[in-house]
């Protein structure tokens, strides 16, 4: 266990260190990057580093790293679609940790093909990712040839003439891991060292040696070795997964929560980092990827945790506080909108139109309410009365009325307005203005300020305006 | 670049906050003595200063309750006005008419509730022994402070201006006729008399009188009291608080052993 991190370092030291520029075999590299995640991303990759590690000099492990980054991004350049290739990346992981676990046996016994098929037919949700898995190992492996982008899907038939290559491949993968990781890598290679005999398999396991050991050293070993076993060899998926698994799962098993935590809380579904986008060499933005891998048995863990987050106390207590201020907030400016109002109503009853002589100005209702009721011949011959606005239109001083000279005089500036209110000297711009008038169902003249009517717009034709006697 | 990143490096934001994110211990340590408000707390603070059984926050709750009775207050303010006319039933308005009718009795809650703070906050200084050198002096100014609680109380028992207001504040006031020297009542009264018996302290003219602004509780006194419980008293408050909590970092921090 407190080895773990020792890969990580090691790669990220070699990095530092050395300037080389890393181009090492990017075939190999290309099938190794799916794996490389989990390697990368947290402090505790695998047990079975350990072995592989001393073996790899510096320059290899730089041109491993790069070489992986290469594929990465071959793969997703390569047309795998990016949706795809995201979602099922992450997914697939964690089904084919299902998988080795529950399927071993089948493994063993069927063909490749044979294989797939079943895993598909038994468990619906496992099949999906092997087959998402061999996308990712096929753009890669086709962005290592140039050649075409391969389907994502599990197209064992397009691939099974391969098949022989690719088991011996996995065998001697598997062979590595067990001698390596033992434990729970050992269980695998017994299922799968079926054929290793035929003499392609001679050439792919010394060629993969170096990636699987890489791969090894951070639980990845099953998907290098693919790799670099000839292309069309290192098409076979399901079983390099399946060993795979069996060595992430000790790996991940031992990982701390943290990660998880971190990645829960992200919100992420891990399917952006097994494609591996990070362009940029920094050891920093790996670890990502790792998390998103995560044991199936730990989700409800996860889930509870993520849970936790969100209900902790803290969360509840903050909010609260939020809320109340906010409410607090609200209501202290609603307060300051009074229910109540100490102002007098609008409405005024000025007694009947028969109290008003023709031609009277009446100056009773000046002082408190503003206004004059005037009764006067209009334009049209009508006998009408209307209560006039007190105050000058031009700078809101009350006019006073002059008798004598029949006209509104106001103090301050000397506007002066006729007897139905129209402007003619003085700064003043437009006639006084009307208040809303009526009659109450008493015979009452009632006059209402909430509604006033201005000449220049017209408004003293609206029958509001005046009262007809 | 993000949202985030934008708005911390804007220069509205940098101009408001002179530090960087409190990621470090230099840039918390900045974040306190670079805030107004937060400066007032230490950087750092004793163990035994956070310890809730010692120190019972009484005093803080004491503040926090100042600020309650501030905010209240001066919302209380919008549509109270003391006189004879208005006061009882703006009061009243208070309560049934105005959104968040809670807000009076908040402000009388929160008044009992300091001054039940501010003795229990006494009592705690004084059973660990916080009152003693070099903290004398601010348990003087605590003292004070004592005095200038109950006297918020007691001038704002009267804005109410129902019965019990008025007779409340009646009975009160009588009690500073019996001031010493200045209470027409108090002892030593006589001795404040010019020549041959004028006496300069009289029913119009005692400690009575100058606190009522009147011979008897009346809208003189309201007003009188208004300010008293508005501006005068709270600034003066104020004032003190600022020297307790001054003195409580100059003299060692808070209760903890020298």
């Amino acid at each position: 266990m407190a080895k773990r991190p020792s890969v990580q370092e090691i790669l990220e030291a070699a990095r530092r260190g050395t300037s080389i520029p890393a181009q090492g075999e990017p075939p190999a590299p290309a099938a190794s990057a799916p794996p490389t995640p989990p390697a990368s991303t947290q402090p505790t990759p695998t047990p079975g580093p350990d072995g592989p590690r001393p073996r790899l000099s510096l320059q290899e492990k730089l041109d491993k790293a790069e070489a992986e980054r290469a594929a990465r991004v071959a793969a997703r350049e390569a047309g795998a679609a990016p949706a795809e290739a995201t979602e099922s990346g992450k997914p697939s992981i964690r089904e084919k940790l299902e998988l080795a676990r529950a399927a071993h046996p089948i493994r063993d016994v069927a063909p490749r093909e044979a294989e797939s098929k079943a895993e598909e037919a038994e468990d619906a949700p496992p099949a999906p990712a092997a087959p998402s898995k061999a996308m990712s190992l096929k753009d890669k492996l086709a962005a290592a040839r140039a050649g075409g982008p391969v389907a994502a899907k599990p197209d064992a038939p397009a691939e099974t003439p391969a098949a022989p290559g690719p088991k011996k491949a996995l065998s001697l993968a598997e062979k590595l891991a067990a001698a390596r990781a033992g434990g729970a890598v050992a269980k695998e290679p017994p299922a799968s060292t079926e054929a290793p005999a035929s003499p392609d398999a001679d050439a792919p396991k010394k060629a993969l040696s170096l990636a699987e050991k890489l791969a090894a050293a951070r639980g990845t070993a099953p998907k290098p070795s693919g790799p670099k076993a000839e292309a069309a060899a290192a098409a076979d998926r399901e079983p390099p997964s399946a060993e795979v698994a069996g060595t992430r799962e000790v790996a991940e098993a031992l990982r701390d929560a943290g990660a998880r935590k971190a990645q829960e809380a992200a919100g992420r579904p891990s399917g952006p980092a097994p494609a591996g986008p990070r362009a940029p060499y920094s050891p920093e933005s790996r670890p990502e990827p790792a998390a998103i891998e995560t044991p199936p048995g730990s989700r409800l863990q996860l889930d509870r945790r993520g849970l936790l987050v969100f209900v902790s106390w803290t969360f509840i207590a903050w909010t609260a506080l939020a809320a109340a201020l906010a409410m607090l907030s609200w209501m202290m400016v609603r307060f300051l909108f009074p229910n109540a109002e100490a102002e007098p109503p609008s409405t005024v009853k000025v007694g009947r139109p028969l109290d008003y002589e023709p031609g009277e100005v009446s100056e009773r209702f000046k002082d408190r309410w503003g206004f004059w009721v005037v009764r006067d011949v209009d334009d049209q011959g009508r006998d009408v009365i209307y209560a006039l606005q007190t105050y000058c239109t031009h700078l809101g001083c009350p006019p006073t009325w002059l008798a004598g000279e029949r006209k509104f005089k106001c103090p301050c500036h000397g506007s002066g307005f006729y007897k139905d209110g129209v402007n003619f000297e003085g700064p003043a711009p437009r006639p006084l203005e009307r208040y809303k008038i009526g009659l109450a169902d008493d015979g009452q003249i009632v006059v209402d300020k909430a509604q006033t009517f201005r000449k220049d717009l017209d408004q003293w034709s609206d029958p509001d305006s005046y009262l007809a006697v | 670049m993000s949202l985030r990143d934008r708005i911390a490096g804007s220069q509205v934001w940098k101009s408001v906050f002179r530090h960087g994110p409190p990621t470090d211990r230099r840039n918390r340590t900045q974040a306190i003595l670079s805030n107004l408000y937060l400066h007032m707390h230490p950087v750092s603070v004793r163990k035994q200063g956070l310890a809730l059984s010692y120190t019972w926050c009484m005093g803080g709750a004491t503040f926090f309750l100042f600020l309650v009775e501030v905010v209240t207050g001066v919302l209380l303010m919008f549509y109270y006005r003391p006189t004879l006319e208005h006061a009882y039933n703006d009061v009243l308005a208070l309560r049934d008419v105005a959104t968040l009718g809670v807000l009076r009795e908040l402000h009388r809650w929160a008044a009992h509730a300091m001054v039940i703070a501010v003795m229990l906050h006494m009592y705690r200084v004084f059973l660990t022994g916080s009152y003693k050198p070099p903290r004398e002096f601010n348990w003087v100014v605590g003292v004070l402070l004592l005095v200038l609680t109950l006297l918020l109380s007691f001038t704002g028992y009267l804005l109410p201006w129902d019965q019990l207001a008025v007779w409340a504040i009646t009975v009160g006031s009588n009690m500073a006729r019996a001031t010493p020297i200045l209470g027409l009542e108090g002892p030593g009264a006589d001795l404040l008399t010019l020549g041959d018996g004028v006496r300069l302290i009289t029913p119009g003219s005692d400690a009575m009188y100058v606190m009522l602004g009147g011979r008897s509780v009346g809208e003189a006194a309201l007003n009188r009291f208004y300010v008293l419980h508005c501006v005068a008293i709270p600034l003066a408050a104020s004032l003190l608080i600022m020297v307790h909590f001054w003195r409580v970092r100059k003299d060692g921090g808070i209760s903890g052993p020298l």
